[in-house]
Formats: structure tokens, C-alpha cells, sequence
């Protein structure tokens, strides 16, 4: 049983200086596949008798825009529904496109050495890489999806409150009421807004781990059984690796919402 | 005693008492949640949106640990 998963996403080429690694490569392929797909079905959009992807589509965008509505009302949904939507679509391509079955099959052997590779045995000289890689498994992506889901809902907050009630939010320093209840009352209030802000990062370490433990240990699991049993046998997990990818694709997208919703209105309250 | 020999039992270890937590935690939120639905059968789009969303939460600390074990395994 001879398994090769790698962690990291592995280089393919260098370009211009940067490294271009496969799940890159990847994440740009699904883009094309999204804006191709965008394009040729804004083409022939018809209000009365539809197509049947036309009606396709319609129902996905209606049940992310019926629940952003729900979640956010009607005034900012018109705002941030495109880049929620641009979430929940990428992820879900993203998740859904390593396990097409040329995934795992088609690999590159790199003709120079690179150098990375300093210790070098007789097994790794002749090393050869996989040229496609489900984007969400790397961690990179994750993180950077995360990072810009995060900063959305700050720049929300600062855009939609004020910069001075986000910074009250978070260093929270005034003295309210007098006497020592007043003081520690303050103290109190300062501690919490501290871990509001450390709560931030951690929401960046939490969307991305879940998203790329999902999707990674989803790779991890088809690999192993496909080296297990007979073909038949990884379809169970093939189809629990599509619903998996639906439900993170839904679940980040659902969470970005609630974070949103509460950034934008946690200053109208007060 | 042998580095491998422990990287293995710290894996499955990692591997035992970390996804204990979580499928504890998802089911209590299941069962809580088939209640609500039970006392109000209405409501049960709203309950189900929340319950996806308290489960995300905590499966994510058993993604937690898995990651920590593929690490290990695979990361020397």
C-alpha cells in the first residue's frame, strides 16, 4: 500500500519569482469555470418562459438570498449579497473539484531539482507531483478566504458605525458610574473588549482550520479507502465527500452572515 | 522510548479523546434541536438553519484535532 499525500501544496513552476503550486493552478482553472459559466448564462436571461438553467441557477441564488435576508434584512443584503454569494460559489467549486476523477491520476514529474530538496535519498530524486489539487485543501487558500471574510466584517462595522464606536468597541477604557463599583465595572468592560478583539483572530484560525480540515481529511479519506478496497467501494465516501463540500461551502457562508449581521448592528443597540 | 512508536500513540490518542468532545456536543445539539421541532413543527426551517450552524461550530474542534493528527503523521 504505497500512499503519497502531501500537506503542503506542492510547487509546479516558478514564475516571474513566485512559486506556482498546483493547488494555485487549481483555484485559477475554477475560476475560469466560474466566470465562463457566469457569462454564457447571463447571456440569455428571460423573464417569462426560462430556460432550465436559467431556473437552475435561479433556485440556487434564491435559497443563499432568501437566507442572507433573513439574516441580514433587506437594506445591507443589497449591499454584501454579491461577495457572499462569490464566497459560497468559489468554496463550493473549490471543494467540489477534487473529486473529479482526474484529480489524483495525472502527475508531473519536475525535470530540474529544486531547491528545496536538500536531503536528498534515492527515493525523492525522482519525485513526481500531483498537477491538480482541490484549492480548499491548502491552506493557503483557506486562510486567505478567511482573512477576507474577517476583514469584510470589520470593514462592515467601521463603514456601517462609525470608526470611533469601532474602536469603543474594543478598547472600552470609560469610568460610568462613580465609586469603586464604577472603576472595576471599567476594568471589567476593557477586559471583554480585549477579548472581543483577540475573538477576531480566532475567528480567522477557526474558519480556515474548518474549512481545510474538512475538505483535506475528505482527499485524506478517498486516497486511503481507494487504496483499500475496489472502485465500487469509494462511492459512499465520494458522495459524503459532496455533501461535505456543500455544507462547509454553506456552513462559511451562513457563519459569515451571522458575524456580519452582528458587527453591523452590535453598535445600533447600545 | 522509540520516537516512532510514540508519534504513533500520540496520534491515536489525539485521535481518541479529541472527537470525543464534538460528538458529544452535535448530539446534544441534535437532540435539543429535534425537540424544538417537536413542540413547534412551524418553525422548523428556522431551527434547522440554527442547528447546521451550532453543529458547524462544533465539529470544527474535532477538525481541530484531526488536523493536529495529520500533522503528525505526515509531517514527521
Amino acid at each position: 500500500m504505497d500512499i503519497e499525500i502531501a500537506i503542503k501544496a506542492e510547487t509546479l513552476t516558478h514564475f516571474l519569482g513566485l512559486t506556482i503550486t498546483n493547488s494555485f493552478l487549481t483555484s485559477l482553472i475554477v475560476i475560469a469555470i466560474i466566470l465562463t459559466f457566469a457569462y454564457y448564462a447571463g447571456k440569455s436571461l428571460r423573464l417569462r418562459k426560462a430556460s432550465k438553467t436559467q431556473n437552475i441557477l435561479e433556485f440556487i441564488i434564491s435559497v443563499i438570498y432568501s437566507l442572507s435576508l433573513t439574516i441580514l434584512g433587506k437594506k445591507f443584503t443589497k449591499i454584501y449579497f454579491p461577495i457572499i454569494f462569490s464566497f459560497f460559489i468559489f468554496i463550493l467549486f473549490s471543494n467540489w473539484f477534487g473529486l473529479l476523477p482526474f484529480v489524483n491520476g495525472i502527475k508531473y514529474t519536475p525535470t530540474h531539482q529544486s531547491e528545496e530538496m536538500t536531503l536528498e535519498t534515492e527515493k525523492t530524486k525522482e519525485h513526481s507531483v500531483h498537477v491538480f489539487r482541490a484549492p480548499t485543501s491548502d491552506l493557503n487558500t483557506t486562510i486567505a478566504l478567511a482573512i477576507i471574510s474577517v476583514l469584510l466584517i470589520q470593514y462592515a462595522a467601521i463603514k456601517e458605525s462609525g470608526l470611533a464606536n469601532y474602536i469603543k468597541k474594543y478598547f472600552n477604557f470609560k469610568v460610568v458610574k462613580k465609586g469603586f463599583m464604577g472603576k472595576f465595572e471599567a476594568g471589567i468592560n476593557s477586559f471583554v473588549g480585549i477579548l472581543e478583539l483577540m475573538s477576531e483572530f480566532t475567528k480567522v484560525i477557526a474558519f480556515s482550520f474548518r474549512l481545510f480540515g474538512n475538505i483535506f481529511a475528505g482527499e485524506v479519506l478517498i486516497v486511503v479507502i481507494s487504496a483499500l478496497t475496489y472502485s465500487i467501494g469509494t462511492l459512499p465516501f465520494l458522495g459524503l465527500e459532496v455533501f461535505v463540500g456543500l455544507i462547509q461551502a454553506f456552513v462559511f457562508t451562513m457563519l459569515t452572515l451571522v458575524f456580519l449581521s452582528v458587527s453591523i448592528s452590535s453598535n445600533h443597540s447600545h | 522510548m522509540n520516537t516512532e512508536a510514540m508519534n504513533a500513540i500520540a496520534i491515536a490518542v489525539i485521535m481518541g479523546f479529541g472527537t470525543f468532545g464534538p460528538a458529544l456536543g452535535i448530539g446534544l445539539i441534535g437532540s435539543k434541536a429535534l425537540e424544538a421541532v417537536g413542540r413547534n413543527p412551524e418553525a422548523t426551517d428556522k431551527i434547522q438553519t440554527l442547528m447546521i450552524l451550532a453543529i458547524a461550530f462544533a465539529e470544527a474542534i474535532g477538525i481541530f484535532a484531526l488536523v493536529v493528527a495529520l500533522i503528525l503523521k505526515f509531517v514527521a
